[in-house]
């Protein structure tokens, strides 16, 4: 007789194929084979670029790449099928793991039948009939007459193996949780600047944007006349118009009120004032009014409005600098100015016209690490290691006068380089403009993960470290007494186990003979 | 030389020392020289501690923030570790073992930069001490059980199959003899060939050309000769060296059951120590607990491979040689987990490949 469900024919014997299959060892490992697999391909395979670069760097197998979703594999449908399979096999186990705990833990003597105990590999078989009248009150008669007693220890640790499944259960759950619900954007912001934090909903169009974007991108580096595309376009434009809504009446503004970084001074380093830290003075700005927020810094995050604010970024421009200038003895008789020196204060972009000179100067750029290579002026970092900055000069008729570079006093020397101007500079002092980058999250998911960690600890912890012993005494109705230990330790330390209990019983013996 | 790297000079001394004992103890069957052996070691794992609390002292945080301080820190656990699980069974070839991948982890961690440097902000968290620790105590006891794999294979490939372990495990199939010797020949040519990819590597950075000769003369060349001393010696005198191992060697049985609890020690943890307080200090210092970093990532395949491990013994009951080719498998990548994805992957681990 056919059974149906819903309307649909249920065929029980399929269905119990699937659940064995499910809660086989063998398709778990499988399982986890592939995901492992999978995960090394992710490292090898740069996640997150741009479809051209893969065309670009793999011209073989890009579009194969792009294709299975490999260009972002830990989001993509192969790998959270394969996740998906293992947390449904994980449950499967799980729920058997733990009828068979229950069953083991509470009625472990009623379970076990002689044969059972006969089979175990670390047993003892003597013909003597001791005069036992068992251990501290587990003992019963099988159907054959057999006497089994059974002493237990550690039984706690049974339930290590099902809370750790429960544990590594939680944290699938709470990162499907973080996956589906999660939301992360990175702002940065200067001194005195106030940056908006736009709402959760609007933070969640945008990250679906961007994820649409992608998927739009792969697309089109397949077909460019994909039809898929023009319902993506439209897609990505509602997102991009929900996120833009949410920045326009953001939950509330982050105000950086003051960026500083902290330098090393020991001198038991040999990195004299290396950085050693990262500072963020942030307030928060809501409707109600100003609120003073706490410093960040990298490892010390700041919780607000079920936001989470990480300091994740930083960088630093120095767009104000102070050069003393002087007359460059190597000028041109006829360009050769007299007195000085002079300081001079400038800004990035900003002309300024000293008193002792026609000419306006203009700071146009600073490098604070520079290099000479290829004959051209870098900088290698942002760190204020080497310094040059480029001056330029007019003269009043606005017309350019030269341009010269400035260095630090003890690079002045190459104050001649690529100058045109009868002055040389020295970089007197250069004051940084700090630029602050946040990470701010929102993800519901962590509570979840934190507690299936715990769990899994507690559970491994008892599966691994709480020794668990089972000693059994069966008096068979033939007058064999057969001594067995089985636990979840070494078999060298069961068979100390069982020759332990054999002494003991040889000391039961004993004394009922006497 | 600075006292650092003097205590440390002695104690490469002392392993090596470590090692002869345990070797002639093994084929003399001498047991005074066994227990020198063990006090060798021991020597060598107290100055090993002594100079990274001094190297602690000076730099003002634990030796765990580099490649150099990762290799000695862990050759020191390794060391301690292995000297705890002998406490009771002697097993002199994996103790000298352990004293050989002791030495060749200081002689490693010596090619990479040894100046102690202020922290850089990211590391500068009491998790950094936590979450390293933990992990390289679980990472030392699955050097163990790879030792003691190893061994197994070596026993299983020489074996005489009227021996015991040939009663406890079977006679060796043709798939685990195939199993066994990838394993004790694959592995060394596997380990020169990384070491000569390395040295390449060196050769191709500006002023490294020193490193390159240290690796060839100190690392390379010795285990090119002991590899092809140990091919030589399986082919030509098989009987002999058979017997002998059938002497020197514990039984299969402890062989295995001794791997299998190096790792049921070190799993939990590893886990505990890479993986979960791993997720925390990443939750506080980037604000996320995961972000498929390849550090991250290949943590997690080695997690997994070592829970097939467990799961195929304690649920299956698989003993033997395939639960060593397994426990082989993890302490590779373990070891690229460790060293290979700092030099070769780019990822926010980056700061500890220096």
């Amino acid at each position: 007789m056919v059974v149906f469900m819903d309307g649909i024919p249920y065929n029980r014997s399929a269905m119990k194929r699937l659940w064995n299959n499910l809660i086989s060892l063998k398709t778990a490992i499988y399982l986890i084979t592939v995901i492992s697999l999978l995960s090394l391909i992710g490292t090898l395979i740069p996640q997150g670029r741009d479809p051209r670069e893969y065309l670009v760097m793999f011209p073989k197998y890009g579009q194969w790449i792009l294709n299975l979703g490999f260009d972002d594999l830990y989001r993509g449908y192969i790998f959270l099928a394969a996740l998906t399979l293992l947390s449904l096999s994980a449950v499967a186990c799980t729920q058997t793991r733990i009828r068979l705990t229950r069953r083991r833990f509470s009625r472990r003597l009623l379970m076990a039948t002689p044969q059972e105990i006969l089979s175990l590999p670390l047993s003892k078989r003597t013909d003597l009939n001791p005069d036992f009248s068992g251990f501290s009150g587990e003992s019963k008669t099988d159907e054959d007459g057999s006497e089994m007693h059974l002493r237990v220890s550690g039984r706690y640790a049974l339930l290590g193996s099902p809370l750790l499944h429960i544990g590594f259960l939680l944290i699938l759950a709470g990162g499907v949780a973080s996956h589906l619900f999660g939301v992360e954007i990175s702002i940065t912001g200067v001194a005195g600047q106030k940056v908006p934090i736009p709402t959760l909903e609007a933070i969640e169009a945008g990250t679906k944007s961007d994820r649409l974007r992608r998927k739009a991108r792969n697309i089109e580096a397949a077909n460019a006349a994909d039809p898929r595309l023009a319902e993506l376009t439209r897609q990505i434009g509602e997102l991009d118009a929900a996120y833009h809504a949410g920045v326009a009446s953001p939950a509330f503004y982050l105000e950086f009120v003051d960026l500083w970084m902290d330098y090393y001074v020991s001198s038991s380093t040999e990195e004299m004032g290396s950085v050693k830290g990262w500072n963020s003075r942030v307030n928060v700005v809501t409707a109600a009014g100003t609120a003073s927020g706490p410093v960040l810094r990298v490892n010390e995050p700041f919780h607000y409005g079920g936001y989470s604010f990480f300091q994740a970024d930083w960088s630093q421009k120095f767009s104000k600098v102070t050069l003393q200038v002087e007359a460059d003895p190597n000028a041109t008789q006829s360009a050769k100015v007299t007195g000085g020196p002079w300081t001079l204060q400038l800004s990035i972009g900003e002309p300024a016209k000293p008193t002792w000179s026609s000419q306006t100067f203009l700071l146009q750029d600073f490098l604070p690490d520079f290099r000479i290579v290829d004959g051209q002026f870098e900088s290698v970092s942002d760190q204020l290691n080497n310094p040059a900055a480029l001056v330029l000069a007019y003269n009043p008729d606005g017309k350019l006068a030269g341009k010269a570079w400035g260095f630090s006093p003890q690079m002045s020397d190459l104050g001649h380089i690529s100058s045109s101007l009868p002055y040389r500079f020295v970089l007197v002092n250069a004051e940084p403009v700090f630029k602050s980058g946040l990470q701010v999250c929102h993800d519901p998911g962590t509570p979840v993960v934190w507690l299936g960690c715990w769990i899994m600890m507690i559970g491994m912890a008892m599966t691994f470290y709480l020794p668990y012993f089972e000693e059994w005494v069966v008096r068979r109705p033939n007058g064999l007494t057969v001594l067995a230990v089985s636990g979840n330790r070494p078999a060298a330390t069961l068979r100390q186990r069982l020759e332990a209990l054999e002494r003991e019983m040889n000391g039961v013996l004993k004394g009922s003979n006497s | 030389m600075n006292l650092e790297m003097t205590l440390f000079t002695l104690c490469m001394g002392a392993y090596i020392a470590g090692f002869f004992c345990h070797a002639l103890s093994a084929s003399l069957a001498k047991a005074n020289l066994y227990r020198w052996g063990r006090v060798a070691i021991g020597i060598g794992a107290l100055l090993a501690t002594t100079a990274l609390l001094l190297r602690w002292k000076a730099a003002g945080h634990p030796p765990l923030s580099n490649m150099y301080e990762s290799m000695i820190t862990m050759s020191t656990f390794l060391a301690w570790v292995v000297l705890a699980f002998t406490r009771t069974v002697p097993i002199p070839l994996a103790e000298a073992g352990g004293a050989v991948l002791a030495v060749l982890m200081i002689g490693i961690g010596s090619l990479f930069a040894k100046d102690t440097r202020p922290l850089v902000p990211a590391l500068q968290s009491y998790w950094l001490h936590i979450h390293v620790a933990i992990a390289f105590v679980g990472e030392a006891c699955f050097a163990l059980s790879f030792i003691l794999s190893y061994l197994f294979c070596l026993r299983r490939f020489l074996e005489d199959p009227t021996s015991a372990s040939a009663k406890d495990f079977g006679p060796v199939t043709g798939s685990e003899k195939a199993a066994s010797s990838g394993v004790v020949f694959g592995l060394p040519i596997l380990f020169l060939v990384s070491m000569i990819g390395m040295a390449n590597r060196f050769a191709h950075q500006a002023d490294e050309g020193e490193k390159v000769g240290t690796l060839v003369i100190w690392v390379i060349l010795p285990v090119a000769v002991t590899l092809l001393a140990l091919v030589a010696a399986a082919f030509f005198f098989r009987g002999t060296v058979g017997k002998a191992m059938e002497r020197w060697l514990p039984t299969a049985e402890i062989l295995d059951d001794y791997t299998y609890r190096a790792i049921a020690f070190g799993f939990p943890l590893f886990t505990v120590g890479a993986l979960i307080f791993g997720m925390v200090w990443a939750n506080k210092a980037w604000g996320r607990y995961w972000g498929w970093d390849p550090k991250e990532t290949w943590a997690l395949i080695t997690f997994l491979v070592y829970s097939i491990y467990l799961h195929v013994r304690l649920t299956r009951g698989w003993q033997g040689t395939w639960t060593a080719v397994l426990s082989v498998i993890g302490f590779m990548i373990t070891m690229f987990t460790l060293f290979g994805v700092n030099l070769l992957l780019a990822g926010l681990h980056s700061y500890a490949s220096g």
